[in-house]
């Protein structure tokens, strides 16, 4: 029987993991919630150790519930008065549900200092659910999970100390009700182990806790997934992902979390179809150009036509859209979209030849559609809504250039003055070159004229600059000078790659302030800040938004998975190059380069420090050799990010584990041991039945005093016969007395006195006595 | 008697538990919150496995339930029952039995695998009669106490209570008995010596009230001027024979009365009634105890007229007495004619004095014996004698004393 001691400290336990799971959640939502649930916890420890000294009166109480009421009602109403609470940052109700936690946890300290009966207990375990369940809708990562994961244990823990206590009447019962008969408390043993702390009763709780998930985890996986999106609590939970937003802001604050989420499914190809399985797994893959910059907030704004010739949409082609044939390094890569986009993602660098056929085709039911090639430089889907572009599946023919950052040439529009007059708003480069942020123009110049003091090529390129009417490199310089940036973002000490993304000055531009003040963010930061320097120089800068990385399938050659936690941010410039042999020009160009003419390629540049990529996202090694890498990352696919197409990918993914060898051979195996296990049932059914029990219980007992001490009936022998043999062993006739009184009890039907009971009582304790001084037979 | 015909019984809380876990499901899986949807369920199967649990602990009990003798009313009884675990793991449960009022109940905390325990109630029965012994139930909510698994096991056992002891004194009965003129009617012959027996004589002692004339011993009181009387070592055995009229006037209904008062005067005759064939039943085991008592047990034999005579004769023992009188917990008044045949009132062997015992006096029995001549002595509700203490008395006397303690 467990203590009352063990009793309260499992429940008050539970309380406490309660109030804890809450405090974590509300952390970063409601910071006063976390600082009152650790105040409950105080009052629950207090209360622990008073164990019962102390007590209100019910008019103490009364007055205590009356004053905690009146303190919970003016400060909810101050939360309704102040306009930037929660309750108007977030969309009614569910604004309601950080204040939820505070008001429910009031109630635990409430209860905790009056003499409790059982009703009382129950409402406190109902009100630690309450609390674990609130803060279960707003907290959803790892750490959180552990945490309700010991609130489950401790509260079985505490229900079934609480069935004991209950049961055996060691509780004061709910007033006006029947308490019921006293109950006297009967054990076989008398356990010495039965401690204080009832730890034989914790361990048989975290039994039932794992009996419990083995039963609840099968509905779960099976259960079949709401349509709805991903709730999501709170502005300042932010995960790593590209999103259906077509912009990207640069203002929001927040610890960003790594989504496991697949964003697509890629089967790549070779032309003659066999898979490959040795494709660059740092492969990048752009989503969103985005080309202007203003108060934090990237936007692609409309632009003039920068291309002079694209690749060709083949409308003609009655075959349905071929690809073109970029060589026999050529592969097709296969995207399967996971999540909607605005903006589907392509391998990067996209490769595309003026006058032929587009790379990219969508893969609709009917036929395939080539995309179409605008002459801003991005390939769109042809005849497909846009929404419905991240959709539907998709290809591309791919082959890696041998310079991968380099995207393919390209002839621009105005062959004369290809960036456009300076200060010409009308201008295509004046997209790409403009910002308002004049203090970073400055700043710039100043970064240069640094590196410059290290690097040679970037002082010779600042001396070749034009200074009026703005400071502005030359095109030839675009490229050294933008990488000498890009490395100085991506090795210097000054700057820290984190997630955890702060502002130091709220109201100042969130680049600014990253390149100034805070030099601490995440590839974004990093990516926009190199932009803004770079246009600031005068150099044509875009910030991309995309993914890097690919994880190959274990069962399926030539399938690959992008996650979202492999979202990635760099920048790509516009520089010049001599014209590749065999290009075809429209318009020849004026500029050369190096005697031949110039054409335009976009390079791209990732500013990102290397070892904050790394630390992004948990790569494959990375998950197999830690422990609590494996368990956040199944935490976060299979429970918190378990969706419909997981749903799907376990099924088909359990069933090919069926249909494997493994599989069979188990399924063969449980059928074998099922069979097994009824034999062996009605095997034992038989044996009990030949030793059924007479339904005596006296008799009962002395034939298994016979049968502990080794003295069973010989073959054929009947029960008087038997007894008549022991008694002429024993020197006693309590054998026979016993068979004697079975028989008229049996067959005559006659009640036994009580008194002739009593002599059977005696009579088996003389046989027992007797048998084990003469030992077995 | 092995369990069978389980019921499940879910409990307030384990209702709320359900709604609660259901609404935390479904908010879960419509708002997409996987966590809690997992909680939902997880909550639901703690339910299916205290529901197993509670089966499994029930399932392989046994109970074997022990006879229990007649009791007197207000007689603390015991009622003592093995249970067996047959099972092949240790059971933890409640297990109650209730009757009459009574209810006991025993919490195995737990009983090991093939063990087996004696449980015992300790009960009172207030009222004279049969009472039916509740099933004992096993009611088995392990290991959270959300769902109740019930069995009852059954029984068809009963205890017949006899009515409440009241005090005899037996040396005033004797000479009651003597003044009564009770034994054989018409040949009795006039004797020196008493139909009451009497021992060898161990002294003299000086007259106290009551004594019969006969013991006065005259010669000594005439030396001593006062009067002494013998007295004896060992009375020798005073065989008895007690018919027992079991007399209850057709009760008053309220249909027989006119006007509210009159009812309340007739409702109050139907209750005086019925205490005192209480009574005399009482006087029957009373005086039997007392005989089974004494020195000298005497023969008892008991006569219970009715739609089946019940005519019951042996030495006078304690065991004797409950059993053989085990028939007065049936007892039914009535106010019809009873048959007595004269054979039953006659004694097989050697002396024996005849009471009658009755609510009333002159009652149809006692009027069979005088038409026939034989003697017999009565004892009635309306002219209760002095050597026999009501129950009612007894604990009157017992609340006195303990107030004055």
């Amino acid at each position: 029987m467990p203590t009352h001691f063990a009793f309260r400290l499992s429940t008050y336990l539970t309380l406490g993991l309660a109030c804890a799971c809450l405090s974590y959640a509300e952390w970063d939502l409601l910071r006063q919630a976390s600082f009152f649930g650790g105040l409950v916890i105080v009052f629950l420890v207090i209360a622990f150790l008073c164990d019962g000294r102390y007590e209100l009166d019910l008019t103490s109480a009364n007055r205590l519930g009356f004053g905690i009421g009146l303190a919970g009602t003016a400060w909810l109403a101050y939360q309704f008065l102040n306009k930037n609470s929660l309750i108007y940052t977030f969309p009614w109700p569910a604004s309601l549900l950080p204040y939820l936690g505070p008001l429910l946890m009031v109630l635990m300290p409430a209860k905790l200092f009056r003499p409790k009966h059982i009703g009382d207990w129950w409402a406190m375990q109902g009100i630690g659910l309450a609390t674990a369940s609130l803060a279960a809708a707003m907290e959803d990562d790892a750490i959180f999970g552990v945490l309700l994961a010991l609130y489950a244990v401790c509260g079985v823990w505490s229900l079934s100390l609480f069935f004991y206590l209950r049961v055996a009447g060691l509780l004061p019962p709910v007033p006006l009700s029947d308490p019921g008969p006293p109950v006297t408390i009967l054990a076989s043993t008398i356990r010495v182990e039965e401690t204080q702390f009832g730890r034989e009763f914790l361990g048989r709780a975290l039994g039932w806790v794992a009996l419990a998930i083995a039963i609840a985890a099968p509905f779960f996986v099976l259960t079949p997934r709401s349509a709805a999106p991903k709730w999501t609590f709170g502005q300042q939970r932010l995960e790593t992902g590209l999103t259906q937003e077509n912009f990207s802001d640069l203002n929001r604050t927040g610890e960003l979390k790594p989504s496991r989420e697949a964003a697509f499914e890629l089967t790549i190809n070779r032309r003659d179809g066999t898979p490959v399985t040795d494709f660059n797994l740092e492969q990048r893959f752009r989503s969103s150009t985005f080309n202007s910059y203003e108060g934090g907030r990237w936007v692609r704004v409309d632009t003039q036509p920068i291309l002079m010739n694209t690749a060709r949409l083949i409308r003609d082609d009655r075959s349905g859209g071929a690809l073109p044939n970029f060589g026999p390094n050529q592969i097709d890569i296969t995207f399967v979209p996971k999540i909607r986009l605005t903006e589907p993602i392509l391998a990067d660098p996209v490769n595309w030849e003026t006058g032929k056929a587009s790379p990219i085709v969508t893969l609709s039911e009917l036929e395939l559609r080539p995309w179409l090639h605008g002459k801003d430089g991005l390939f769109r889907p042809f005849g497909i809504p846009m929404t419905k572009g991240g959709v539907l599946p998709y290809r591309q023919s791919f082959v890696s250039p041998a310079e991968t950052d380099l995207g393919p040439p390209w002839e621009p529009m105005s062959a004369y003055q290809p960036l456009g007059s300076a200060g010409d708003p009308d201008s295509l480069w004046y997209v790409f070159r403009n910002h308002r942020l004049t203090k970073l123009r400055a700043w710039s110049r100043e970064l240069a004229v640094r590196l410059g003091k290290s690097n040679p090529a970037v002082q010779t390129a600042l001396d070749r600059a034009i200074e009026s009417p703005t400071f502005q490199l030359i095109p030839q310089d675009f490229e050294v000078v933008a990488r000498a940036v890009t490395a100085y973002f991506a090795q210097s000490p000054e700057y820290e790659y984190t997630l955890k993304l702060r502002r130091l000055d709220a109201a100042a531009d969130p680049i600014e302030e990253f390149l100034y003040r805070s030099k601490q963010g995440h590839c974004e930061r990093f990516a926009a800040g190199t932009a803004l320097v770079l246009r600031s120089l005068g150099i044509p800068a875009a910030y991309v938004l995309g993914y890097r990385g690919c994880e190959p399938d274990a069962d399926t050659a030539g399938l690959y998975l992008v996650r979202q936690e492999l979202a990635h941010a760099w920048v790509e410039i516009a520089i010049p190059r001599p014209a590749p042999a065999g290009f075809e020009f429209r318009r020849r160009p004026n500029d050369r380069l190096d005697g031949k003419p110039v054409v335009w390629h976009w390079l791209s540049l990732d500013p990102t420090p290397a070892e904050g990529t790394e630390d992004s996202t948990d790569g494959a090694g990375d998950v197999l050799k830690n422990p609590w890498a494996q368990f956040v990352n199944f935490f976060s696919d299979f429970i918190i990010g378990y969706d419909p197409e997981k749903r799907r990918g376990a099924f088909e993914a359990v069933s090919r584990w069926f249909l494997g060898p493994f599989g069979q051979g188990l399924i063969w195996l449980s059928v074998a041991g099922l069979v097994a296990l009824v034999l062996a049932r009605r095997h034992r059914r038989r044996r009990l039945a030949a030793m059924a029990p007479s339904g005596i219980v006296w008799f009962d007992r002395y034939r298994s005093i016979l049968q502990k001490y080794g003295r069973p009936p010989q073959a054929g022998e009947t029960l008087a016969e038997q007894a008549t043999r022991l008694s002429v062993e024993l020197g006693s006739d309590a054998p026979k007395r016993i068979v004697a009184l079975y028989y008229e009890a049996r067959f005559a039907g006659r009640t036994i006195a009580t008194a002739e009971l009593d002599a059977v009582e005696a009579a088996l304790t003389e046989l027992t006595i007797l048998i084990r001084q003469t030992g077995p037979e | 008697m092995t369990g069978s015909g389980a019921k499940i019984r879910f409990t307030r809380a384990a209702t709320v538990w359900t709604a609660v876990a259901l609404m935390i499901t479904v908010v879960g899986w419509y708002k997409t919150i996987n966590l809690l949807v997992l909680a939902g369920y997880f909550l639901l199967a703690l339910l299916a496995v205290n529901l197993r649990l509670a089966w499994r602990a029930s399932a392989r009990l046994s109970v074997s339930r022990r006879p229990v003798p007649p009791a007197f009313a207000g007689e603390l009884v015991a009622l003592t029952a093995e249970i067996r675990n047959d099972a092949s793991h240790p059971i933890t449960t409640l297990v109650t039995t209730a009757s009459a009022g009574n209810r006991t109940a025993w919490m195995f905390a737990p009983l090991a695998a093939t063990d087996q325990r004696t449980i015992t109630a300790r009960w009172t029965f207030e009222k004279r009669g049969r009472h039916p012994l509740g099933s004992i139930v096993v009611d088995s909510s392990y290991p959270l106490g959300l769902v109740h698994v019930v069995r009852s096991l059954g029984s068809d056992a009963a205890v017949q209570v006899l009515p409440t002891l009241g005090q005899v004194n037996m040396e005033q009965f004797r000479r009651w008995l003597v003044r009564q003129n009770a034994g054989e009617g018409e040949t009795r012959r006039p004797s020196r010596r008493p139909a009451v027996g009497t021992g060898e004589v161990r002294g003299l002692r000086p007259y106290r009230p009551g004594d019969t004339p006969r013991e006065i011993h005259w010669k000594t009181s005439a030396r001593r001027n006062q009067l002494w009387v013998r007295e004896y070592d060992r009375t020798e055995p005073l065989d008895l024979i007690l018919i027992v009229d079991p007399y209850l006037p057709d009760p008053y209904a309220v249909s027989d009365v006119v006007n509210p008062k009159e009812w309340e005067t007739k409702r109050h005759e139907n209750r005086e009634a019925e205490r005192r064939l209480e009574w005399a039943l009482s006087l029957v085991v009373s005086l039997g105890f007392a005989a089974a008592e004494s020195d000298a047990p005497p023969q008892l034999t008991l006569v219970l007229p009715g739609n089946e005579l019940q005519v019951v004769s042996g030495r006078a023992g304690v065991a004797f007495v409950r059993q053989a009188f085990a028939g007065l917990a049936d007892v039914v008044g009535t106010a019809d004619q009873l048959r007595l045949p004269l054979d039953a009132v006659r004694p097989k062997a050697g002396n024996a004095a005849r009471v009658i015992l009755s609510p009333r006096s002159g009652g149809t029995i006692a009027a069979l014996l005088r038409g026939q001549g034989i003697s017999y002595a009565e004892a009635s509700a309306e002219r209760p004698p002095n050597w026999f203490t009501p129950p009612e008395f007894l604990m009157r006397k017992h609340d006195l004393a303990e107030r004055k303690g």
